[in-house]
């Protein structure tokens, strides 16, 4: 009996071999999300690949580990350091704006931004790749084209940003990781190659694209005033100059835009829907509040540090949480000071009082300084009088721009320094400053002065400040006053040569250290150890 | 054969007058028997206590009867007749009747089977047996250690076992690995937990390999499995080594219950010198100056803000470390109930733990139950299961971080808070900023306004069927279920910070995990050749689950994260995150010993691992392992003096698969909101690439050792010496994305590492009468681990650094690459050398021109020193005088270096800092750099650490144990057996250079503070 009953119990014990079968065991999926190649091959993942360039382009303003949001602005003659400029990775925005020597190929920041801007670049090629490889593109549908034609533009916007910051780039394709493993050759082409490849996907994207107005009229979607407008600069940077017109004039007559009163074009009342939508924008990046993970983090760097003035609340009034990362340079103040008389604030030009702060006034009742009233203006006296021997502080008043501030539209507070406002990318008035600079530079001065005035005339409100002639100077310092701190500033200088004259002469943090390499920034160093590129001379 | 079987049952149940009946019975089927005589008696232990259930048998009958509950027994037997008595755990006696009928038995207890027989993976050996590195921790002496978390309190007891505490957060877990590092992980941050052990309980390998819930009380055994030899029947987990953990069971006889109780007080063991008031106004002074001695004096009212001046001028000054710190409180409160019979026993154990440290918020409570039994169903099978149910709950709000980019961790502020703060406001709350620096938080504000709780839940079941199939041959089933349950509430009020909304966040984390291991071994000894053989086959699954709500604006700061389902559903987010993996093994062992003179043992596993696709799913992992028992040789020389003398050598191959991400082999998605509209979202790939080629990291280990005794083992000891050699080691290459798809790293099994070392302890009976005992126990070992190859290649395929990281080819992983610091510029000197080009001024540090080039670059850094210690070890005395007993352990980590970044922005004024000796043109020291914004030493600037490296090298005396028990003669007239009185203390004091931070392994000021503590115990049996 006991050995049977052994035999029993042991084949008792046999399923016990049979439930825990290697297989079941072994082939464990991932439950929470997909494998990259399943999921492109979803719905959503698909339109996700379609939007992925966009995606990549609109990391550099929401992740706030990169630090550049507002890299567009540095290193200009109309900007000057703020005051806490200085609390920014050295490598990333001070180097941009101060062409320090951590303006190095080994800067993480400038590595990041290059391998976003790349990745960006992949799921064009992917899409492009793969509707060009299925037929005729005239036989596919409208909505199949307007893919195809927003992912030339996308790729075209991305290598534009890419070619004038590094300028010998490689020009890469889909790779098949499974088959060869890791890529790490490459050519570098040289700019004019990118800018054929650039050049030849707006054209080619134009044809494909529908004009605002005759899409949802959303800002953020990719229309031909966009790819026109992408034309446009890129013409400007080759020297093409009648293409560049061509474009810019295309743009002028897409019915989609107009011009806006001033005060309706970086304002965001009415939210999404209403001024961050108005006519006069192009394109936008869009965020949508109030997802914690959705944000930008433009909006806090143009404010000085005016609440540590005693008496000054921190209100959204004011201007919220400063950073005062930038500051607008004497020299831009300057070029809105008709009468030289150190004072802007007298000043007919409209855009002085509707795109600045100038000055702060008293709110915080219970801390005010002696003899001072709720309302009354702060003034030098008081922050010298606050700080006698740091006169650094004294600039926590300083006046600034406000197209990138953010107020409580979208639920951001006081403790927030960062916000959901829409990142502007082109507006309706760049194709007139565009215009004209491609009309002068064909030596249709006329031409020119004819568009610098549309602009001139919103700004004034009447002909009183319109140009009777002008010099190239002219469109120079109109291209500040129209666009300035919007991140057009680097390249309309690069472009004309005068980047390094104009930034060493009036961008207090630049002078003495901006050279001629400056005109580039340096090939990340991590890309060149992998590939062997060639770095940018000087670096 | 039932009756027996029934009589052991009631008996083990208690029933007096069923156990009478049953007798009756008996001796009615014993009448027939001739010249019979019934003798009786009593069967005790040696000191006297019955035995209940032991077997008292005719030897080679079937004759027989157990004991009663008082050890009584009745037996009618030929007057001839020898008896065998049995109990478990005790040696078995023969005893000649001779014709008396009134025989008393006093059993003794079989320490013999204790001490001789090792723990191994899946088995036992006798220790003469064993091949490979084993060390067999003195669990006696760990369990004195007045510590939450058993593996803190192996610190300092075991050669090559090295622990280290960079929090003291009540029921934190310490970092520890076996015999240095092999592995090197995704990033250099992850080098700790990629060589951790792999921890087995009672035959289950640990998933997450966290003690933390386990009471030390409850643990038998622990063995220490180092080499391939041990190891390598772990095979795909083992390279770092496995600790192998066997709780207790009951033993045969009375029950026994035990009720032991401490309560213990902690506070700092060692705090920085941060500066007050009047150093901190000198050094702002100082920084404005920046070592300028034709600088004028600024103004007082310059260097403070309103608040710093208006305390300042009232003379009101905050230590803000001295706020947040108590008294610590740990209170331990165990009952034990064990016992059992022949039929089976049981272990019974319910502890309360708390522990309230030093730092106010920071409470931990700790709720155990354990229940081990087992039932001889028939003395062929045995059924027994382990059950553990834990609960903690803490809280943790000592670790709380604002949100967004308010994230200055509370602690830091001990540190960082100007002297000059305002604690209090005039309402009489505290102040949410020390300062007008809105980063100077106030750490007693944020703990008011904040939440943190941590709540871990894990309950287990291990049943286990163990059947006799044949003699020497064994089948054990070993099953497994867990369930471990973290739940975090994390919750910011409104008020938390200035206009900003509350947040309430909840995440849980569900683990289960199932084992299934079948293990066939069978046992034969023929002649001089014995053999163990054991066969496994088994299947390991977890599964692992997240889910992560947050919210903001929820309806009422009163509900505290619990509220979260009354916010707005648009501020609710809402992610999971999984991760399951599965392995199946089948694994095979032989011993072989002749003679007790030569052991071989060889072991083969085959390991399947869903972490892995294609061929490579499958590795093996083989070992060998050779013993040679010299004293047991007839020519052998060493007599009683050098009795022992035993020569072991080691070699296989093992795994670190544990570490590697599930789902590595494929690319992971991330949902992203897809642009223009932001309303959908769909998945978009990560950073990450897959890769389908990826397999296990391998260690090809060897190992060889010697043990030896002296003087019938009074002094014994062993040494080991190793290397190991890890190959295809995981890492994550930087790829370039522009060129690969967008993906920026790509896993790959590129690294080399090798890693050797030498290990000796030694075990001395230095005095043993009587009265008076004393015991020695030391413990040394060094290790050194190289890299050998890292992700990049040159373009001739040489080996180089990873920058990024901070790992070198041919150093240590933790090696420190910076420049050295040699002293100041004083006035008057004229440098013969440029820093980056430009002259050094007075106050500037002095820094090696390592290439002697002249000018100080980033040419100039050098190795300056790493983490892993030069050697380390732990020296334990135990002294025995009658009742008293006093253990004194120290532990000592010699030749550490390490970033103690405490010194961080030290040369900026914004925050507080330690009190250093810093140059200015009125104090011409060496020891420290100017302060202010020329100085070299900016938080940016390229000379920032050069001044943070310390010599971490320490003494400490890590445990002190008194205890006095009552003599047995006071508690002969009680119900009691043993009255114990303790006092033990932990982490009582370091002897290290380095001074300015919470303990020699500490780094940062965000880090909750070391304690040491005192714990006065009682321990009562009865």
């Amino acid at each position: 009996m006991k050995k049977y009953s052994k035999i029993i119990t042991t084949l008792l014990a046999l399923p016990f071999f049979f439930i825990s079968c290697e297989k079941d065991v072994l082939n464990q999926d991932l439950r929470h999300t997909l494998s990259a190649e399943d999921a492109a091959n979803t719905v959503k993942g698909n339109q996700a690949l379609l939007a992925g360039s966009l995606i990549y382009a609109r990391e550099v303003y929401n992740d706030f580990e990169l630090r550049i949001p507002v890299f567009k602005q540095c290193g200009v003659d109309i900007v000057q350091a703020g005051t806490n400029l200085a609390d920014e990775p050295a490598t990333a925005m001070p180097a941009m704006n101060g062409y320090t020597s951590d303006l190095a190929s080994i800067s993480a920041e400038i590595q990041t931004f290059w391998d976003n801007y790349y990745q960006g670049i992949t799921p064009a090629n992917q899409i492009i790749n793969s509707i060009t490889s299925s037929g005729n593109i005239d036989d596919l549908s409208e909505d199949i084209k307007n893919s195809l034609g927003q992912a030339y533009t996308m790729r075209a916007f991305l290598y534009l940003e890419l070619v004038r910051r590094f300028e010998n780039i490689p020009i890469v394709k889909v790779a098949n990781l499974d088959e060869t493993g890791p890529v790490s050759e490459t050519q570098q082409s040289s700019p004019s190659e990118v800018y054929d490849l650039i050049i030849s996907d707006l054209e080619a994207a134009i044809p494909l694209l529908k004009k605002r107005v005759e899409l949802d009229n959303s800002v953020l979607t990719i229309s031909s005033g966009l790819a026109n407008m992408l034309l446009a600069e890129a013409s400007l940077d080759v020297g093409d100059y009648v293409t560049a017109a061509a474009a810019a004039d295309a743009v002028i007559a897409d019915e989609s835009y107009s011009l806006q009163p001033l005060d309706g074009i970086f304002g965001l009342d009415g939210g999404k829907g209403g001024e961050e939508n108005n006519a006069e924008i192009i394109f936008s990046i869009g965020f949508e509040p109030p997802a914690t993970d959705n944000v930008q983090w433009t909006s806090q760097h143009f404010v000085p540090l005016y609440d540590r003035v005693a008496g000054v609340a921190r209100t959204m009034d004011q201007g919220g949480r400063p950073w005062s990362r930038l500051s607008p340079s004497e020299y831009y103040w300057s070029l809105f000071d008709s009468d030289d008389d150190g004072d802007v604030e007298d000043e007919a030009d409209g855009r002085i009082q509707a795109w600045h702060k100038l000055y702060w006034t008293f709110d915080d009742a219970e801390n005010l300084p002696a003899g001072k009233e709720v309302g009354d203006r702060v003034t030098l006296e008081d922050v010298q009088a606050q700080w006698p021997d740091t006169p650094n502080n004294w600039r926590y008043i300083e006046p600034t721009t406000i197209k990138t501030w953010e107020n409580g539209e979208y639920g951001r507070t006081t403790a927030l320094a960062e916000g959901w406002r829409n990142i502007i990318i082109f507006r309706y008035a760049q194709a007139y400053i565009s215009g004209a600079e491609a009309y002068f530079k064909q030596g249709n001065t006329a031409k020119a002065l004819q568009y610098l005035n549309v602009l001139r005339e919103r700004a004034y409100g009447n002909a009183s400040g319109n140009f009777g002639s002008i010099t190239f100077e002219d469109i120079v310092e109109e291209q500040a006053r129209e666009l300035g701190h919007e991140g057009h500033r680097w390249y309309f200088l690069k472009r004309n040569n005068l980047l390094v004259e104009r930034v060493g002469m009036y961008n207090p943090s630049a002078t003495g250290n901006i050279q001629d390499k400056h005109v580039r920034w340096p090939i990340p160093q991590g890309f060149i150890d992998q590939t062997g590129a060639t770095q940018n001379p000087g670096y | 054969m039932t009756k027996f079987l029934l009589a052991r049952l009631m008996k083990s149940v208690g029933l007096k007058t069923h156990s009478f009946l049953y007798l009756f019975l008996l001796v009615g089927t014993m009448v027939q028997a001739q010249n019979n005589i019934t003798i009786s008696g009593v069967v005790t232990d040696t000191q006297g206590a019955p035995i209940p259930g032991a077997t008292v048998i005719v030897q080679n009958t079937t004759n027989g009867t157990s004991t009663d509950f008082d050890g009584n027994y009745t037996l009618s037997v030929p007057s001839n007749a020898i008896l065998e008595i049995r109990y478990l755990g005790f040696i078995t006696q023969t005893i000649n009747v001779n014709g008396r009928t009134r025989i008393n038995i006093s059993m003794a207890e079989d320490t013999q089977m204790l001490e001789e027989v090792v723990v191994i993976g899946y088995g036992t050996m006798e220790r003469a047996n064993v091949t490979g590195a084993i060390t067999t921790v003195d669990v006696v002496e760990v369990q004195k250690a007045p510590v939450a978390n058993v593996v803190e309190s192996l610190r300092g007891q075991v050669a090559g076992l090295q622990v280290t505490r960079t929090s003291g957060q009540p029921g934190s877990a310490p970092t520890f690995k076996i015999r240095g590092n092999n592995s090197l992980g995704t990033d250099s941050s992850a080098l700790d937990g990629n060589n951790t052990p792999l921890i087995v309980v009672d035959g289950v390998p640990l998933t997450g390999g966290n003690m933390a819930e386990f009471n030390s009380d409850d643990i038998a055994s622990i063995n220490i499995l180092k080499d391939a030899g041990s190891a390598s029947i772990y095979g795909s987990s083992g390279a770092n080594g496995v600790v192998l953990i066997t709780t207790k069971s009951g033993t045969p006889g009375k029950p026994k219950v035990t009720i032991s109780s401490s309560t213990g007080f902690s506070d700092l063991v060692q705090t920085p010198n941060i500066m007050n008031g009047d150093e901190f106004l000198k050094f702002r002074l100082d920084a404005v100056k920046a070592g300028d001695p034709n600088a004028a004096n600024p103004a007082v009212a310059s260097v403070l803000d309103q608040i710093e001046l208006a305390n300042f001028l009232a003379g009101k000054e905050v230590d803000w470390l001295e706020q947040v710190t108590r008294n610590g409180l740990q209170n331990n409160l165990g009952l034990t109930v064990s016992g059992g019979s022949d039929l089976g026993t049981f272990y019974l154990n319910g502890n309360y733990l708390s522990d309230s440290g030093p730092l106010t918020a920071s409470d931990y409570k700790r709720y155990s139950i354990r229940f081990n039994g087992d039932i001889n169903v028939t003395d062929w099978l045995k059924i027994g299961a382990r059950v553990q149910m834990s609960k903690s709950f803490s809280d943790q709000r000592t670790r709380i971080v604002g949100f967004g980019n308010n994230g200055v961790p509370s602690l830091s502020a001990l540190v960082e808070s100007s002297p000059y703060g305002t604690l209090i406001d005039e309402e009489g709350n505290y102040t949410k900023f020390a300062t007008t620096d809105l980063f100077a938080v106030n750490p007693l504000h944020k703990f008011n306004e904040s939440k943190l709780d941590e709540n871990v839940t894990r309950s287990y079941i291990n049943p286990y069927v163990n059947i006799k199939l044949a003699k020497g041959l064994t089948y054990t089933m070993n099953s497994f279920a867990e369930q471990r349950n973290e739940f975090l509430g994390r919750f910011q009020s409104e008020n938390f910070t200035d206009g900003a909304d509350n947040l309430a966040q909840i995440r849980t984390r569900e683990t289960t995990t199932y084992l299934l291991d079948n293990i066939l071994n069978y046992k034969k000894t023929f002649g001089d050749h014995s053999l163990d053989a054991t066969l496994i086959y088994g299947v390991q699954q977890s599964e692992w689950t997240e889910k992560n709500d947050q919210a903001t604006k929820t309806a009422a700061d009163q509900l505290g994260y619990w509220g979260i389902g009354t916010a707005p559903s648009e501020t609710q987010t809402i992610s999971i995150n999984t991760s399951d993996w599965g392995k199946a093994y089948l694994a095979g062992r032989l011993g072989y010993n002749y003679d007790g003179r030569y052991s071989a043992t060889f072991t083969l596993r085959r390991d399947s691992s869903s972490r892995f696709v294609d061929d490579n799913r499958v590795g093996y992992f083989p070992s060998a392992s050779f013993a040679w028992n010299a004293q047991n040789e007839e020519w052998w020389f060493g007599g009683d003096v050098l009795n022992q003398f035993k020569v072991r050598l080691s070699y296989g191959e093992l795994g670190n698969d544990d570490k590697i991400n599930p789902f590595s082999y494929q690319a992971n998605t991330n949902p992203t909101l897809i642009p223009p509209d932001l309303n959908t979202t769909g998945l978009i790939p990560g950073d990450v690439a897959g890769n389908r080629n990826l397999k296990w990291e391998t260690s090809k280990q060897t190992n060889i050792g010697l043990d030896f005794g002296f003087f019938e083992n009074r002094l014994s000891g062993s040494v080991e010496v190793y290397n190991t050699k890890t190959e295809d080691v995981l890492l994550l290459r930087r790829i370039q994305p522009a060129l690969n798809n967008g993906y920026g790293r790509y896993p790959s099994n590129i690294g080399k590492t090798e890693n050797k070392g030498v290990e000796v302890s030694l075990r001395g009976a230095i005095f043993d009468t009587e009265d008076f005992s004393w015991n020695m126990t030391a413990n040394w070992a060094t290790n050194e681990t190289t890299i050998i190859r890292l992700n990049e290649v040159g373009p001739n395929g040489e080996p180089l650094d990873d920058i990024e990281n901070g790992w070198w080819i041919g150093q240590d992983p933790t090696e420190i690459f910076d420049y050295q610091y040699e002293g100041v510029w004083q006035i008057g000197e004229t440098p013969n050398i440029t820093t980056f080009g430009n002259t050094p001024q007075p106050g500037d540090p002095k820094l090696k021109d390592v290439n002697g080039d002249g000018n100080i670059d980033t040419n100039d850094r050098t190795f300056v020193g790493n983490q892993t210690p030069d050697w380390y070890g732990g020296l334990n005395n135990v002294f025995r005088y009658k009742g008293f007993e006093l253990s004194v352990l120290f532990e000592i980590v010699e030749g550490v270096s390490r970033l103690n970044d405490i010194y961080n922005t030290y040369a900026s004024a914004r925050q507080n800092r330690i009190a250093i000796n810093y140059w200015t043109p009125e104090n011409p020291t060496n020891d420290y750099p100017r302060v202010g914004d020329g100085s070299a030493m900016n938080v940016s600037g390229a000379f920032h650490n050069a001044i943070f490296l310390e010599d971490a090298s320490f003494i400490s005396l890590r445990n002190v144990s008194l205890s006095y028990s009552l003599p047995q003669i006071w508690l002969d007239r009680t119900f009691l057996n043993q009255v114990t009185l303790s006092l033990r203390g932990n982490n009582l004091k370091y002897w290290t250079d380095y001074k300015n931070a919470y303990s020699p392994e500490v780094t940062n000021t965000d880090q909750y503070p070391i304690s040491r503590t005192w714990a006065f115990g009682v321990k009562v049996a009865f």
